[in-house]
């Protein structure tokens, strides 16, 4: 056991560094799911509109209450570039200025540029809005044909915009939409923690047992270099699974959850990542690049995986080419198992199986590949010292 | 002796060819993933396009279908309609192929799968059609039949309420600002370089350190040569990231080009200077600080928007300070206002905070650093 012990040691030398990154990496991780809970929560149900009132009649009170209703009325900003940084970020959909002789132009029944209004993007919100205008400039004149003076005309338009559809929504009896989403989204950006913690706490620790020195004196001693590989390993699982029980287990705690029914599945499919971020960990070690180096490729796997599987970006508004090339990474089978489990697409014991499976494989594929690297940097070691 | 130090300077950088490696393989590779995941989805996701939607008639009459039929014409359609069954549209619902199921039974209804932007657009738009019909039937009430057909041309009249004053960018593009981090966490990796100057002149940190300290050159001189030749080391890996960004991956990041440059090697100083002043913190060691840096650059770049790209607007709502004191926000900012921005004030004052946190860090940096001699470590 002195492999085992001696990396230990290594280990814990590292835990200052290895407490600064679990520490911050899980404030990113709960800022993560707070800001996406919120948000969506607030894009199914409302638009964020900035409306300024200039004109102050009937007819502009009547406009501002169609579009208060059901969305999310902001007072003007402190300046036009707030408003652009807005617009921008989306953090308001659009802007509406109601300009001085607007209820005079439109009890003259003029229709066209009645309103000034802002935004940046062509997108669905401002189609929304701008609908919802011209809805009660039709509904206003009509009254107003039909003989009613103005503010009656308002006020009827007002009634009758006030009138929503009925919507039904259907639902799959597979598709039982979860009741733990934070816990959920907070599980959908674990891969990024998981693998910046993992690898960037792992990685210096190889790195010294693959150190020459070490490595020589490993060598000329009795452990076998299978017993020497074992050790290792085990002592990365250990290690591994400390760190993940960490964050399942606060993750729990701070989303006020008890892990039961499908939600296992969600803490095995996370297990199942973890060990794929030691196995990597493990895999880049072998090429003993410096504790820099580690850090650039820590950042540069754990970003690309995550920008490119679905992590960060949800996997619906992702293209179907990007999709397939993601297919090959693990990180895309973790997404698209968590997507299941909380009803995004249907569930299914195969689908569930074939992810997990998936990621198991790549765990499989990537000790293979270690033991592939160490084997032969090994021979290719004994070799030049036999020729030597 | 500035020249001499500042020369072995420039040939050690050049020396670390691993780590010069990966620093410009870094927004390469990740340039590219970024391209490939966010190439399209503006376009595809977040622009306007006629919204699929089942219509199902089960009433019979065909009150509604020229409203539909409106809705659904011309290159700006609100609507792409499938007219179909209950059981045939229940089937698109599912797969995905339609938003949701206008049901004509009488009176309409929507029925979708899902919440969102698009089913309340549809939503809107059978509101349209029943209070069309509640109009109609209101005038039927009132007796007022002969001024029929002009309420029902008033109601389908495309009015154009809206005069648009909107701001000019020259890329609205909402995900362009992830090019933006990345170059802003490029420029922030700059910090180890930086980190490894402050380490390199400690003669308890570094062997070499041992050797500069003990050398006759001043301190000063070797440290200014050293951060010197850092600087322009990551000015060059800027340079090298935009031009890399900008034509090979044809990201159109909007505004003046040659001020993308310079925003970008200035920011790539500001991550040198930032390391620098990091590592001449305390006496802890290489990997503490290093670890220290990385996580809290990781922190400022989430802060600033590199994961979540929302994230920037939600604290210029609840914390706006944030965004004022995060130098990874200032960096992404300085290119964000030349996109957004005809006029450089804004770009300017981010220019200025830039320069203020590369004077501050130096000044704290040599002044943690002065004295500490070899004897007094």
């Amino acid at each position: 056991m002195q492999v085992f012990k001696a990396f230990l040691k290594i280990l814990k030398s590292k835990f200052p560094s290895a407490v600064i990154y679990i520490v911050l990496f899980f404030l990113v991780g709960m800022l993560m799911t707070k800001t996406e809970a919120k948000e969506n929560v607030w894009e199914k149900t409302q638009l964020k509109i900035v409306v300024e009132d200039l004109d102050n009649t009937p007819e502009s009170r009547a406009i501002v209450d169609i579009i208060s209703k059901g969305n999310v009325v902001i007072a003007p900003l402190e300046s036009e570039d707030d408003l652009t940084d807005a617009l921008y970020y989306t953090t308001v959909d659009y802007a509406v200025t109601i300009p001085k002789g607007f209820a005079e132009r439109l009890t003259a029944g003029e229709t066209e540029n009645l309103l000034d209004t802002s935004h940046i993007h062509e997108s669905y919100a401002t189609a929304n809005v701008e609908m919802l205008i011209g809805k009660f400039v039709n509904t206003y004149g009509a009254y107003r044909l039909l003989g009613y003076d103005s503010s009656e005309a308002s006020a009827k338009s007002n009634t009758a915009l006030s009138e929503d559809a009925v919507v039904e929504i259907l639902t799959k009896e597979t598709e039982a939409k979860s009741s733990n989403e934070t816990l959920l989204i907070f599980f959908r950006f674990l891969p990024y923690i998981l693998l910046c913690v993992i690898l960037n706490m792992l990685c210096p620790a190889l790195i010294v047992m693959s150190k020459k020195d070490i490595r020589f004196r490993t060598d000329c001693s009795g452990i076998r270099p299978t017993s020497y590989t074992m050790q290792l390993f085990t002592a990365s699982a250990l290690y591994i699974g400390v760190i993940w029980l960490t964050f399942v287990v606060v993750g729990a705690a701070l989303n006020g959850v008890v892990y039961t029914g499908r939600l296992w599945l969600v803490v095995l499919n996370s297990l199942l990542f973890a060990l794929f971020g030691g196995v990597l960990a493990l895999f880049i070690s072998e090429f003993a690049p410096s504790e820099t180096v580690v850090n650039l490729l820590t950042q540069l796997c754990s970003l690309g995986m995550c920008f490119l599987c679905g992590v960060f970006v949800d996997q619906s508004l992702m293209g179907a080419g990007v999709l397939s090339v993601a297919q090959f990474l693990p990180a895309y089978w973790y997404v698209r198992v968590l997507r299941m489990i909380g009803g995004e697409i249907p569930f299914s014991a195969g689908g569930i199986a074939m992810g997990l499976g998936i990621q198991a494989a790549f765990i499989v594929v990537f000790v293979l590949l270690t033991l592939l690297t160490r084997r032969s940097r090994y021979a290719g070691f004994a070799l030049r010292k036999k020729t030597a | 002796m500035f020249l001499h130090n500042f020369k072995y300077e420039l040939k050690m950088v050049l020396r670390q060819r691993e780590f010069i490696m990966w620093l410009m393989l870094f927004p390469i590779v990740l340039g590219t993933l970024f391209k490939v995941a966010f190439g399209s989805v503006y376009s595809n996701t977040d622009l306007f396009q006629s919204i699929p939607v089942a219509v199902v008639n089960t009433s019979g009459d065909e009150v509604y279908k020229q409203m539909f039929t409106a809705l659904g014409e011309g290159d700006d359609a609100t609507l792409s309609i499938t007219y179909t069954d209950e059981e045939e549209a229940k089937e698109l619902l599912f797969a995905g192929k339609v938003k949701g199921i206008i049901v004509n039974d009488g009176g309409l209804y929507l029925q979708v799968s899902g919440k969102g932007i698009r089913q309340s657009i549809l939503q809107e738009v059978v509101s349209r059609c029943n209070l069309y019909r509640t109009v109609v039937m209101q005038a039927i009430a009132d007796g007022d039949i002969p001024l029929m057909n002009s309420v029902i041309a008033e109601l389908s009249k495309d009015v154009k309420a809206c005069r648009d004053v909107s701001p000019t960018a020259d890329n609205p593009d909402v995900y362009v600002q992830y090019f933006y981090n990345l170059i802003a966490m490029v420029a922030i990796c700059g910090s180890l370089t930086g980190l490894h100057v402050a380490t390199s002149s400690q003669a308890n940190q570094s062997e070499l350190g041992a050797r500069k300290n003990f050398s006759p050159t001043p301190k000063f001189t070797h440290l200014s040569a050293a951060l010197l030749g850092s600087c322009v080391a990551q000015g060059v890996s800027m340079i090298l990231c935009v031009t890399f960004l900008r034509f090979v991956l044809r990201i159109n990041f909007g505004g003046n080009l040659l001020l993308i440059y310079a925003a970008a090697v200035m920011s790539g100083v500001l991550g040198v200077t930032l390391g620098f002043f990091v590592g001449s913190i305390g006496r802890l060691k290489y990997e503490i600080k290093s670890a220290i840096m990385l996580s809290c650059s990781m922190v400022l770049c989430f802060l600033s928007g590199l994961m979540m790209g929302n994230i920037k607007g939600i604290l210029a709502e609840k914390a706006p300070w944030i965004n004022r004191i995060n130098p990874v926000a200032i960096i992404s900012d300085s290119f964000y206002c030349l996109n957004m921005y005809s006029d450089y004030r804004r770009f300017i004052t981010k220019i200025v905070a830039m320069a203020i946190y590369i004077g501050v860090f130096t000044v704290l940096g040599v002044l943690l650093s002065r004295r500490k001699k070899y004897a007094s470590l």
